[in-house]
């Protein structure tokens, strides 16, 4: 045998070795990500043609849960008003997370003292479990000994029911999740401000452009990406939003409160409706794959839902 | 004709920076109280007699009356010990971080450095799953899990979350940055696939895998809706489900609350403040480079 024929077979060897070992190592993740992702994910089609109790007989209904969520009194007035609930909190709070953390973004960016102090301070929130926070919230909130009333009793203003009353309830679970949220807004919009080239601002400062009309007509437009990542990925917390509506309001008073993520758990583990559940959940995803897809195409960027939160675990309120 | 004085000008100028800056600074004074106030209440609360709790006008210093502490610590929900809580959440937190790095920087190793048939297609098929909302596999995972007969059981908060897709990306980023030349000199010195991963791959990459630690201990330690649906009995309830049930025990004892949930909430404080250079940069990189 050759020196030659000998490596080419040894580089042949080491290709097939090379292979193997590839699909060796990434079959623990594929494996997991099969039987709780992938599979799931199909599964889940089938559960919601079924009128399905998770125990009894399953009974075939074709696309009756659809027709019943989409139509049927009381059904899709439920739905329906879920959706309508979780459209009303996303109005109140996403143009105010959006400016409020701009606004602690540019200001972040300025060279200042204690930056990095201030960042984490306005971050640290962010981190913190929602179920304690909540508790700690819903004692701020109290109507009658909370300090936000005793504080406002003190300055002589209006006080609220707050978690109690309506429509404050929603509004109070819009402080807490701009609470809770609003550092991680600022921390994207600083990254997406790294982004601005700083010769543009300046080249337009020197052709006497004022500090407003640079971040109208530069630093907003070149940040547009980040803004609109932001937009989507709020509007689809939203949607997923449960532990702090669970925790505070159980979706009261008056179903004020009962966003789309709540009602599927409502009607899934607590009405064991899985069949008309699982409907929902397909409605829920098609909401959140419609907004997905606006995003990849204004911004080309796919949606990270802060991380490997993707999938129901912990930090909802992005 | 004030105007063309160029020293005034430029005491105007400097006057205008002075007020911008006291504005920002008051500005971002304003939202740090906003944001790190309750925790001060929190603290606050848990250290205040019950009288105290409901004064008008509250009181900003607390009584640091620790009975509150005692109480919580001997009605823990259940009527088992908080102990078992905090064990359970440190055991499911910890295996599911290690589980979870180990897996998701084996496969980001094999898409970055490795050639096999359908890499690239794999690796994409993956990246799609990003797009599914988890609370679509509620129902599904359940209903596996209940065939399984894994329902109450700890491997239902561990097993399906033991690989994570954005772990998978964040590694590959990296181990793509690592030079194709170091491989094959290893492959030279005849060096496995294996020996390299773990003594040249993985000790080069430990800033992110600390990273990636971070985030799915985090999100573990958090983690409320799944360990809700799958875990109901007392035994194996993870911290943040069992201090839910103590909420419903205890809806009005405003002082045994406000220190059960300082007392969930001051681990994940603690890490942050360790960790904070970590955290932000894992939140920039893994939302921003999409």
């Amino acid at each position: 045998m050759t020196d030659e024929v000998v490596l080419k077979r040894r580089k042949r060897l080491r290709s097939v070795k090379e292979f193997l070992t590839g699909y060796l190592f990434i079959s623990p993740a594929v494996l997991v990500l099969s039987i709780f992702v992938i599979f799931p994910s199909i599964f889940v089609f089938y559960i919601s043609t079924l009128d399905w109790n998770m125990i009894g007989p399953k009974y075939f209904i074709g696309l009756t849960n659809f027709v019943n969520i989409l139509f049927k009194s009381p059904y899709s007035t439920e739905f329906w008003g879920s959706v309508l609930v979780t459209v009303k909190y996303v109005t109140l709070s996403v143009p105010l997370q959006i400016s409020i953390a701009l606004i602690l973004a540019l200001l972040l960016m300025r060279p200042i003292k204690f930056r990095s102090f201030f960042r984490l301070g306005i971050f640290i929130s962010y981190v913190t479990p929602l179920v304690a926070t909540s508790i700690v919230w819903m004692w701020i909130f109290h109507p009658d000994y909370g300090f936000l009333n005793s504080f406002l009793r003190l300055l002589h203003l209006p006080t609220s029911m707050w978690l109690l009353g309506s429509p404050s309830a929603l509004i109070s679970l819009v402080i807490y999740t701009t609470w809770h949220a609003i550092g991680f807004s600022t921390i994207l919009f600083m990254a997406g401000l790294t982004g601005v080239p700083t010769e543009l601002q300046e080249a337009a400062r020197i052709d006497g452009a004022n500090a407003n009309g640079v971040f109208w007509h530069i630093t907003w437009p070149m940040l547009s990406p980040t803004t609109f990542f932001i937009l989507v990925i709020s509007m689809i917390g939203a949607f997923k939003m449960f532990t702090p509506v669970f925790v505070m309001t159980r979706g009261g008073p008056y179903y004020t409160t009962a966003t789309t993520g709540y009602y599927l758990y409502v009607k899934a583990f607590e009405d064991w409706a899985a069949g008309y559940a699982s409907a929902v959940a397909v409605m829920l995803f098609l909401f959140i794959f419609a907004l997905t897809l606006l995003n990849i195409k204004f911004t080309g960027r796919k949606v990270f839902y802060a991380g490997e939160q993707s999938r129901g675990e912990g930090n909802e309120t992005a | 004709m004030q105007g063309n004085n160029p020293g005034e000008k430029e005491m105007k100028r400097l006057k205008n920076i002075k007020l911008s800056n006291v504005l920002t600074y008051a500005a971002l004074t304003i939202v740090l109280i906003f944001t790190a106030f309750p925790f001060y209440w929190m603290v606050a609360s848990s250290l205040n007699r019950p009288e105290t709790l409901f004064a008008f006008p509250p009181k900003l210093i607390p009584d640091f009356y620790f009975q509150n502490y005692i109480d919580m610590w001997n009605n823990a929900p259940g009527g088992i010990s908080w102990w078992r809580y905090i064990g359970n959440t440190v055991f499911i937190a910890g295996t599911t971080t290690i589980l979870s790095v180990f897996n998701s920087s084996l496969a980001g190793f094999a898409f970055a450095k490795l050639k096999f048939p359908l890499r690239n297609k794999i690796f994409i098929l993956l990246l799609g799953l990003l797009m599914i909302p988890g609370e679509m596999l509620l129902i599904p995972n359940y209903v596996i899990l209940k065939n399984l007969h894994w329902l109450n059981t700890y491997q239902a908060m561990i097993i399906p979350w033991c690989a994570s897709v954005f772990g998978i990306f964040l590694t590959r980023q990296f181990f793509k940055t690592i030079p194709q030349e170091l491989w094959e000199a290893a492959q030279v010195d005849g060096c496995s696939i294996g020996r390299y991963f773990f003594a040249v791959a993985v000790p080069l990459a430990k800033p992110t895998l600390l990273t990636l630690a971070l985030f799915v201990f985090l999100g573990s330690w958090n983690a409320f809706l799944w360990p809700l649906i799958v875990a109901t009995d007392y035994a194996i309830m993870p911290l943040e489900v069992a201090l839910n049930s103590f909420l419903g025990s205890e809806g009005t004892e405003w002082g045994l609350l406000t220190a059960a949930s300082t007392m969930v909430t001051a681990p994940v404080l603690i890490l942050f403040l360790i960790f904070q250079r970590q955290f932000i940069e894992g939140i920039s990189r893994g939302a921003i480079k999409g």
